[in-house]
């Protein structure tokens, strides 16, 4: 327990830890219970305003309104709801099925090992959102669409990272030892190696998160992504395209969520870098 | 001589990948459930109609035979089709849409990384002060902005409200009949002492070139900086500092280059990262190039064009990979591999 204690403490005493936490929190409150935080949580969908259209940010409206009259504000925490659904169903789902393919590759190195990885490399030939892209626009525009595809580009660099962990802890004595012991196949991948990549896999999760926002952004922003009339930073921003330069803050405050989100998400990974993995001391160094 | 074995070694390791990503591209697109034809041919088209299409372009083959004739046509004769869209050869429409890309890609990048090299170093070597600390920040907000609204940001503060930079393409409409020697606008206008031309085509490059630009920034300073802070305690730097040599010397010349190792492995990621951002900000600029173009040919479902541009992303990757590897060589001579 007192490592996890360490651990914590560690990550509070740094400031830009704090500060991406307090970011995230306010986020993970606001895609829990979005219809409590938002003043007018109606807008979250095609309610029609006339009147209050493409009102400037005051203080009824904060961020201002669309071209619907909704509240622009609203619909930030809305879409605090739907990002973070779509990237932690997609990065979650390609962490899985890679961390089991990097394992099982990694463990095994035979022609399975071998074929799965060349597959990975393929995929990694090509910058994640082109195939992302070409996937979506394929199937459909959509939320579900856009989870699968990015999901389906995402874990070929999950196996990868696993793939190189897995090479080379199984070479250590204590491996070797619990072989000699006698111990299964299955037992040793899972509770002697993959503990000792979590970590490992913890950091760039992390950082994963603030990419997959991006990602998803660039969908939404294209039309791939979330259709009208769902909360979403990527399709407000897309939306907001026809009524600029005029409504300035239409475009403005969606982009800032999206900014918010990555890089909370990127100082949080930075942190628990350096509380988790004292060989890869990247961001800093101890004075 | 063991550089140029290593790049002949690694290029031809490249064939593999690219036809490896041609064969996934090509059957992941056709067992995906849209057609491309009904697409191309519109709401209204009869069955004759997309039957005619589909017979024109080959589509009524079985899936194998298509493959056969595709890749047939790539390797024997650079031949990529034609394009569902702009109904000319997409071979053409690539190498025309060429030196734009570049020029946009290169530009940014180069700055980029210039930039992010004296920013992280400056942060190193100042570390924890409050410059440090306001560096750190900007480039980790850098990696953290979509480019894409940047750009947007960008073009409603400098063309809209402040009128001083072009909001879009790549150079005044009345110079574009300037005779192109190269395709890069830069150089050609340099060619031709054209300085009035060179400032139009420079001024229509800072916006997109910023939006670009942010990320190769930021990371290679992050990179850059972590570099330095472990090469600068390192007993051989203290040596130096020892025998008196200044500190500039010791920075820019001793230190530098150790420091960079890290960086280089990031080059190969940051020329797919641009490449990927070029799609978008070349649509937002409407900038002539190859992003905006295999943007247009993905929403159109425009397949054969689509293959192309992916083998060209692919190409851009390896090659940013090999350039960082070919640098790190420079920098350490013992990371040869065969």
């Amino acid at each position: 327990m007192t490592t996890y204690k360490l651990l914590i403490r560690k990550f509070f005493q740094d400031r830009n830890g704090v500060i991406a936490l307090i970011i995230l929190s306010i986020l993970f409150v606001a895609a829990i219970i979005p219809s409590s935080l938002a003043p007018h949580p109606d807008d979250f969908g095609a309610t029609i305003n006339p009147r209050e259209r493409l009102e400037a940010p005051s203080p009824k409206h904060l961020c201002g309104t669309d071209h619907m009259g909704r509240d622009i504000f609203s619909r930030l925490i809305g879409g605090a709801r739907v990002s973070l659904m779509l990237c932690g169903i997609a990065t979650g789902s390609a962490l899985l099925i890679g961390t089991l393919v990097g394992l099982i590759a990694g463990y095994y190195e035979g022609w399975i090992g071998l074929l799965l990885m060349r597959i990975s490399d393929i995929f990694v030939s090509l910058p994640q959102i082109v195939m992302a892209l070409v996937i979506v626009a394929a199937l459909g525009a959509g939320i579900k669409n856009a989870i699968l595809a990015l999901a389906v580009t995402y874990w070929p660099f999950w196996s990868r990272v696993v793939y190189a962990d897995v090479i080379s802890i199984k070479k250590s004595p204590f491996i070797e030892a619990a072989k000699a012991l006698g111990t299964g196949t299955t037992r040793i991948m899972f509770l002697h190696i993959l503990p000792n990549i979590v970590p490992n896999i913890i950091i760039r999760s992390t950082i994963g998160m603030g990419g997959t926002i991006l990602t998803a952004a660039v969908l939404s922003y294209v039309g791939l992504g979330a259709q009208p009339p769902i909360s979403d930073w990527g399709l407000d921003l897309s939306s907001s395209r026809a009524y600029l330069p005029t409504a300035w803050w239409y475009a403005l405050f969606p982009g800032l969520a999206i900014f918010l989100a990555v890089m909370a998400f990127n100082m949080a990974g930075d942190t628990l870098r350096d509380v988790l993995d004292p060989k890869l001391r990247r961001s800093r160094k101890e004075t | 001589m063991r550089i140029i074995r290593m790049v002949m070694a690694r290029l031809f390791l490249l064939i593999p990948t690219l036809l490896g990503l041609v064969t996934i591209m090509f059957f992941l697109t056709y067992c995906l459930p849209a057609d491309p034809v009904s697409v191309a041919a519109g709401p209204l088209a009869t069955l004759e109609q997309k039957a005619k299409i589909r017979k024109l372009y080959g589509f009524d083959r079985p899936i194998y035979v298509q493959y056969i004739h595709y890749v047939k046509g790539i390797v024997l004769a650079g031949d990529f089709g034609q394009s569902l869209y702009t109904h000319r050869q997409i071979s053409h429409d690539i190498i025309q849409r060429l030196p734009a890309t570049l020029e946009l890609s290169l530009c940014s990048l180069c700055m980029g990384a210039l930039l992010g090299i004296v920013l992280g170093v400056y942060s190193a070597i100042h570390k924890n002060s409050i410059v440090d600390n306001l560096i750190r920040g900007i480039t980790i907000a850098g990696i953290s902005l979509a480019s894409f609204w940047v750009a947007i940001e960008l073009q409603l503060t400098f063309s809209s409200a402040l009128d001083i930079l072009p909001l879009v393409g790549r150079i005044d409409r009345d110079l574009e009949s300037l005779r192109h020697i190269t395709g890069f606008y830069l150089i050609d206008s340099i060619l031709m002492l054209n300085f009035q031309a060179l400032l139009s085509a420079l001024s229509h490059l800072v916006l997109p070139g910023i939006a670009l630009a942010l990320v190769p920034l930021g990371t290679i300073a992050r990179f850059a900086r972590a570099g330095m802070i472990g090469v600068m305690e390192r007993t051989y730097i203290q040596y130096e500092r020892a025998m008196g040599v200044t500190q500039r010397l010791v920075i820019w010349k001793y230190a530098l280059k150790n420091a960079l190792v890290g960086t280089m492995a990031q080059i190969g990621l940051l020329f797919g990262y641009v490449l990927a951002s070029t799609f978008v900000i070349e649509k937002i600029f409407r900038w002539p190039g190859i992003g905006a173009y295999a943007l247009d040919s993905i929403l159109f479902l425009d397949y054969k064009a689509v293959f192309a541009v992916s083998l060209w992303a692919g190409v851009v990757y390896s090659i940013g990979g090999l350039l960082g590897d070919i640098g790190l060589i420079l920098i350490d001579p013992r990371e040869v591999t065969e």
